[in-house]
């Protein structure tokens, strides 16, 4: 039997045992705790990174938009329609902005535009119309309504060229997704995946530059390249337009 | 002052108590070792790694069959040659041995008074003890077919030597024991513990201590009843002294750690 020296001996060599197995184990978990911050904050420091629809369009052609600011000139096509409107009441120091005034009643072509409560911000609607002030003539302190006369005719607007020019006046995206749409329609489907991306490229978590991508791509009998992208995006966002148009893709019922 | 734990410890003095405990592989091993008895065989070679029980079975086989048949068993080994003879002489005729001047001698006589076809099977322990020399002498005497030898070597480099240089053509049957696997420390333990009417004591032990077992003495038997002597003498110290900190149930791992320090098997 072991007299007591010798369990305390035992019993001091087990209890180092103890320390040293302890040890390796707190190192251990030190190590896995500093590996799983660094992962963690590597992780927090790269932000998500949403995919584009560049990756998706096999098309290398197609540069990207190159998206610049010009200030609309007036042009003498419709400069002569505004001053033909009122050519005695223009104030001397204001700006002609031929898209500002009075374009909206006679655009008929664009009608489905105007339907579009984005676009009421920077086009006046018929009320704002009525309320434009009428310049009061210095020399007399009565008000005599002067009698205007408006040539009411149609004129055709080219709705690409005038999409265009407003995006490149704001690069607002909702123009590049009415390019994208406009394009599509007129069955310009390069066109369309050229605007597509370029909306894509300001803000890619928009799903219409998505949808418009895809649906072009399935006109150009690239279904593979509209579903892989799709995919893509449904996959970190949600979109039941998207859904819908993926299903519809893979059923083979997107052609319209 | 003595302890409940005096008596267990000594279930496990190894090579004291023979209480041979059959496992699985053992039991393999023990059918297969007593079919060669009966099969024409000059060379049967036993071997596995030190401690894995060889000698118990070689004792089991001599303990269950030495009255049925002509089995003798060497358990120590001989390095000269005539002693060698002269024992063998003694064990199989039970009689005095004369003097020989030489194996020529001796094969001369054992064959003529063993009669017909009989003949002896000698089990060898620890044969890779044995003089290449002597080594040399059983490999002809077993092609007298008058003897039939069984060697139990341990299985290392050099007795893989001994087997293919001198007994390559000779040797017909080879059986291996391995070292335990969890569940049999496991059974090994609880059929010593059941064996000696120590089963009540087996509440101590639960699996994580097998396990522990297990990684320490990697199965083997030998090391096995080393650690559990140690352990049992750990706990009839504190048993005396403190009999506060022992459990009736579940013992602490901690006593078996302390016993595998004290054998050296856990570097502290």
């Amino acid at each position: 039997m072991f007299n007591a020296h010798e369990i305390i001996q035992l019993e001091k060599r087990w209890f180092k045992y103890k320390i040293k197995q302890k040890s390796k184990f707190y190192v251990m978990a030190v190590i896995v705790l500093l590996a799983l911050f660094v992962v963690l904050f590597k992780l927090s420091s790269n932000q998500f990174v949403m995919p584009s629809l560049f990756y998706f369009n096999k098309n290398k052609t197609i540069e990207k938009q190159k998206i610049f600011i010009e200030v609309p000139i007036p042009t003498a096509a419709i400069a002569p329609v505004v001053l033909e409107t009122i050519p005695t009441e223009t104030h001397p120091t204001k700006k002609i902005d031929p898209y500002e005034f009075k374009l909206i009643p006679k655009i008929q072509a664009n009608e489905r535009l105007r339907t579009n409560g984005a676009l009421h911000l920077n086009l006046l609607n018929e009320s704002e119309e009525k309320n434009i002030p009428v310049k009061k003539d210095d020399n007399t302190n009565a008000i005599k309504p002067k009698k205007i006369n408006i040539t009411m005719g149609t004129i055709k607007i080219d709705n690409i060229k005038y999409l265009k020019d407003k995006f490149y006046a704001t690069s607002n995206i909702m123009f590049a997704l009415m390019l994208a749409e406009e394009y599509y329609n007129t069955k310009s489907y390069n066109e369309s995946i050229k605007w597509a991306l370029t909306a894509n490229n300001i803000n890619s978590q928009d799903d219409k530059s998505w949808f418009w991508f895809a649906k072009s791509k399935v006109k150009l009998n690239n279904k593979d390249d509209a579903i892989r992208a799709l995919r893509a995006f449904l996959l970190n966002n949600k979109s039941n337009k998207l859904e819908t148009l993926l299903h519809k893709i893979e059923s083979g019922d997107a052609n319209d | 002052m003595s302890s409940n734990f005096s008596d267990i410890k000594n279930i496990f003095v190894d090579g004291e108590v023979f209480d041979y405990v059959n496992l699985d592989q053992s039991a393999l091993a023990y059918a297969r070792l007593v079919q060669t008895l009966d099969k024409p065989l000059k060379i049967i070679l036993f071997y596995g790694k030190p401690g894995t029980g060889k000698t118990f079975l070689l004792q089991k086989i001599y303990n269950d069959y030495k009255n049925k048949k002509n089995v003798i068993f060497f358990p120590r080994p001989f390095f000269d040659e005539k002693e060698f003879l002269h024992s063998l002489y003694e064990e199989i005729f039970q009689e005095k041995s004369p003097t020989f001047s030489g194996y020529n001698d001796f094969l001369a006589l054992a064959s003529k008074k063993l009669e017909g076809n009989a003949s002896v099977t000698v089990l060898i322990d620890e044969a890779q003890l044995y003089p290449v020399e002597l080594i040399e002498k059983i490999r002809l005497m077993s092609d007298s077919r008058k003897f039939k030898f069984l060697f139990t070597v341990h299985k290392t480099e050099k007795e893989d030597v001994l087997a293919k240089n001198y007994f390559q053509t000779r040797i017909w049957e080879t059986i291996e024991l391995h070292n335990l696997s969890t569940e049999e420390v496991k059974t090994y333990i609880e059929k010593k513990m059941l064996f000696h009417n120590k089963f009540e004591y087996l509440t101590l032990f639960n699996n994580n201590h097998y396990k522990f077992l297990m990684n320490c003495t990697k199965g083997n038997l030998r090391t096995i009843n080393k650690t559990m002597y140690k352990l049992f003498e750990i706990l009839e110290y504190y048993d005396v002294n403190k009999p506060s900190i022992i459990r009736a149930k579940n013992l602490k791992i901690k006593f078996l750690e302390m016993a595998a320090i004290n054998l050296g098997m856990i570097d502290v």
